[in-house]
């Protein structure tokens, strides 16, 4: 009700369009579309986390989450490499 | 005293000299707004698009310049079977990947188009792909993709639907599927945002008369929304495809021109011939080959972007 | 005037020289050639970037040294080695840039002519250290001439899991052809695949296609640089692969050069060609299932085949001056001092093998023996056939290798795409292309 009542206030014809049916059409596939959107930026977020034994093994370890965090790979790209001078 | 009425652009009084009237003119004062514009193409496009073009017609290397050749270059491209692959990828890989893009696109433009909530942070942060440099998401891909660590293929076979690892990059058609789908992933966001900002243009009137009228969703869509949008997705495909066409960061990263020469696209092979290889010439060639492709794609559009009167409720 | 007297002297120590070097050691007294540098001298050097730390900071140590020693300012400036190459021909083309130039193979063969001659120092070099091996006197030199210095050998060698390896039936990876075809059957069958870069990888595809191509006597050019890729030992070396392909690891068709290091450090390839990155890597890893690796894995040369002796492509480090430099003595004495065993040594251990010498005398470089598992490392010299063997290095032979004209023909062949008689004539049609200019 609550819904209907703010779509009779935004104008347009919102109103016509009932909230499951808005879940179907509307909030589940843009749900989709931002996941696959998404997902690699998580991936690669958690991936420059993770200790290389983490990164090959996937059956001792989750491969979606890093067990043990480790910053080893940002403290060789900052100080190891020419990446500082590059930015 | 009476205020006269005069031309627009009087004539001068013949008392002023040819030099005044020169610069009073409006065909100069234009030509003088014009000339900043024209230097700066001319140094940044006319200059390199014409040595392009000249280095195709040499056989120049990367240690010397070369002689004229005329169409030599052009002549041994085409008995080469590998230029000819390549050719045929950039059609597959544009068509595929813009038909696609094209599709998701529109549909995500008319989802964010709803009322839903965190509306400005959704659209926002939709544009990431897009604007994130490609190399970084070729590497992403990559990892991805990658026969043996695969994310998607292990949860594929976690959830039991297959047995082995898929070799997304290790075959040739398995390896232009992944690079057409990189490719959509990154350009979908540039479609819809793109296509968004039309949407937005069409007054909301129009679909409540035609509401009114008792039309269904899908005749709204048709009769309402893609007429008035064709001149937007006339531009966007328009470079939507001008930049797939010349997509080259993302093949190089992911499989420099694939197993064998399966995802060479022409760009990626002009890079492989004139830098790797050294011969500028034939390089060059290839890529001055690009351009009778991008000009009938940028011609489609062209008359694409021709108002027509349907789109105002007249007959065409 | 200078140069007359030191040749002289060199005539006169020839013999006590020979004598010397048969024996092994750097030649006994003799007059040292040295370059007095320009007054004033500045040197530009533009060299390949260092695959481990060590190797730059041993290379800017000795080249502080030589700025103390002489009063010569140098900047070095360090590229990826697959940069070095273009950047290197637009200098050569425009006439200035870097004095001096460490890029790789047929680099300087491009533009010889651009070149300073750099014989009266190779050849003290070479009599001072025992000579050079024959691939780096191709490499060095263009009609006789000496136009650029072998720096070393990125060499490579099979990397292989000795437990692995045991468990497929044999010692240690066989010396001949069929025996490695045996080998790999036996590593799928216990799955743990063998696996080698048929991908456009600029190193490790090159590296053993060549390798393989060369074994079964084929080549690309003979010694008129006429193209006989279409060949049946050609089409021998080809059938070779189309056997050994299927006991791959899935997605070599597309390996890069990072490719096959992760693979084995992960475990899943059990054997490899590859420089000594791989068992570096896991040598000097805080993880232990990589110092298990590190401990399970070892080096050995690639297989020997009809063509009799070893055949091995890898990447050779060459010095160059361009003539354009305005301080030709003082990059020559640069070169000569960087050289020497005062330098070359140290800069050779703090490279930990990644580079294989080009001169005899230092073999005995303790960088061979500190590990035994380096020990293949530093015999690679000796193995080492030139690009566009056996034609004559140059464009044509620098754009075949660019152009994967041979690692494609194994590729073709080996997925079946091709077969393998189709593969050599196409691969022969695209190197024509190349060579007919």
């Amino acid at each position: 009700m609550a819904a209907k009542v703010g779509a009779l206030e935004r104008g347009g014809m919102d109103y016509l369009v009932s909230l499951p049916r808005k879940w179907v059409t509307v909030y589940l596939p843009l749900a989709v579309f931002l996941f696959v959107l998404l997902f690699p930026f998580y991936w690669m977020a958690v991936t420059s986390f993770k200790t290389n034994e983490e990164l090959y093994d996937y059956k001792t370890y989750t491969p979606f989450w890093p067990v043990h965090a480790t910053l080893a790979n940002f403290h060789k790209l900052l100080f190891e490499t020419d990446y500082p001078l590059w930015l | 005293m009476a205020v006269e009425s005069r031309p627009l652009a009087p004539p001068l009084p013949l008392a002023y000299g040819w030099l005044e009237r020169l610069m009073q003119s409006r065909n100069l004062l234009g030509f003088l707004f014009l000339l900043p514009a024209a230097v700066l193409l001319l140094l940044f496009l006319t200059y390199p698009l014409g040595l392009g073009i000249w280095l195709g017609l040499t056989n120049a290397t990367l240690g010397e310049s070369g002689k004229f050749i005329g169409i030599g270059n052009y002549l041994s491209l085409a008995r080469d079977d590998v230029f000819w692959l390549s050719v045929y990828n950039t059609l597959l890989y544009t068509v595929a990947a813009s038909t696609v893009k094209f599709g998701l696109g529109l549909w995500l433009a008319l989802l964010l188009n709803e009322h839903i909530p965190f509306k400005a942070f959704v659209r926002a942060i939709v544009l990431l792909p897009f604007i994130v440099p490609t190399v970084l998401s070729a590497v992403a891909f990559w990892w991805i993709y990658d026969s043996q660590f695969s994310i998607i293929s292990w949860t594929l076979v976690r959830m039991g639907l297959i047995t082995h690892y898929i070799d997304f990059l290790g075959q040739p058609n398995a390896a232009r599927a992944s690079v057409i789908a990189a490719n959509v992933w990154r350009g979908v966001p540039f479609v819809a945002i793109s296509l968004l900002a039309g949407l937005q243009t069409i007054a909301p009137s129009l679909y409540e008369a035609a509401t009114l009228d008792g039309a269904t969703p899908w005749q709204r869509f048709r009769y309402v929304t893609l007429p008035l949008l064709t001149p937007i997705i006339a531009v966007v495909m328009t470079f939507s495809v001008l930049f797939t066409f010349t997509d080259f960061q993302l093949i190089y990263t992911l499989t420099r021109g694939g197993p064998i020469n399966a995802t060479h696209l022409m760009a990626t092979l002009s890079f492989q011939r004139a830098i790797t290889g050294g011969r500028l010439g034939e390089g060059a060639a290839i890529a001055v080959a690009m351009i009778p492709f991008l000009l009938a794609a940028i011609l489609f559009s062209y008359f694409g972007l021709q108002r027509r009167r349907w789109q105002h409720g007249g007959r065409d | 005037m200078s140069k007359f007297t030191r040749r002289d002297v060199f005539k006169l120590g020839a013999g006590a020289a020979i004598v010397g070097a048969a024996a092994g050691r750097i030649a006994p007294a003799r007059a040292e050639v040295k370059f007095t540098p320009e007054k004033g001298a500045k040197l530009r050097v533009l060299r390949w970037k260092q695959f481990v730390q060590g190797d730059i900071e041993s290379f800017m140590a000795s080249t502080k040294k030589f700025t103390q020693a002489t009063g010569v300012e140098v900047r070095v400036d360090t590229e990826s080695w697959e940069d070095v190459r273009p950047k290197a021909a637009v200098a050569a083309n425009i006439g200035a840039g870097p004095d001096i130039i460490i890029g790789t193979n047929d680099d300087p063969h491009k533009f010889p002519e651009k070149l300073l001659d750099l014989t009266e120092l190779a050849d003290y070099l070479g009599q001072k250290y025992g000579g050079w091996y024959d691939v780096c006197r191709t490499y060095g030199t263009r009609n006789k001439r000496w136009i650029a210095l072998p720096q070393g050998i990125n060499g490579s060698c099979i990397n292989y899991r000795i437990s692995h390896v045991k468990a497929a039936g044999f010692e240690k990876p066989p010396q001949d052809l069929a025996g490695f075809l045996k080998l790999c059957q036996g590593l799928k069958k216990n799955n743990t695949p063998a696996g080698f870069a048929l991908g456009h990888a600029t190193g490790d595809a090159n590296n053993w296609t060549h390798w393989c191509l060369w074994a079964h006597g084929g080549k690309v050019v003979d010694e008129h640089d006429k193209v006989v890729l279409d060949s049946p030992e050609t089409v021998a070396a080809l059938e070779y692969v189309r056997q050994l392909y299927p006991n791959f690891i899935d997605g070599t068709l597309t390996w890069l050069d990072p490719s096959n290091n992760k693979a084995f450090l992960a475990g899943d390839c059990s054997l490899t060609g590859n420089g000594i990155s791989i068992y570096y890597v896991a040598k000097n890893s805080s993880d232990p299932k990589l110092q298990e690796i590190a401990k399970d894995m070892d080096h050995t040369h690639y297989p020997v085949g009809p063509f009799g002796k070893p055949s091995e492509q890898n990447l050779i480090l060459q010095a160059f001056v361009m003539k354009y430099t305005k301080y030709p003595n003082a990059a020559r004495e640069y070169l000569r001092f960087m050289w020497e065993k005062e330098q070359y040594d140290p800069w050779m251990i703090a490279s930990l093998g990644y580079v294989s010498q080009p001169l005899r005398y230092y073999e005995k470089n303790p960088v061979w023996t500190s590990d035994p598992k380096a020990k293949p490392f530093g015999e690679v010299s000796k193995l080492v056939l030139q690009n566009g063997y056996a034609g004559h290095l140059g464009y044509a032979s620098a754009a075949v290798m660019g152009d994967f004209i041979v690692v494609d023909m194994f590729a073709e062949a080996a997925s079946g795409a091709q077969s393998p008689k189709d593969a050599a004539k196409r691969a022969s049609d695209r190197a024509k292309r190349h060579y007919e200019v």
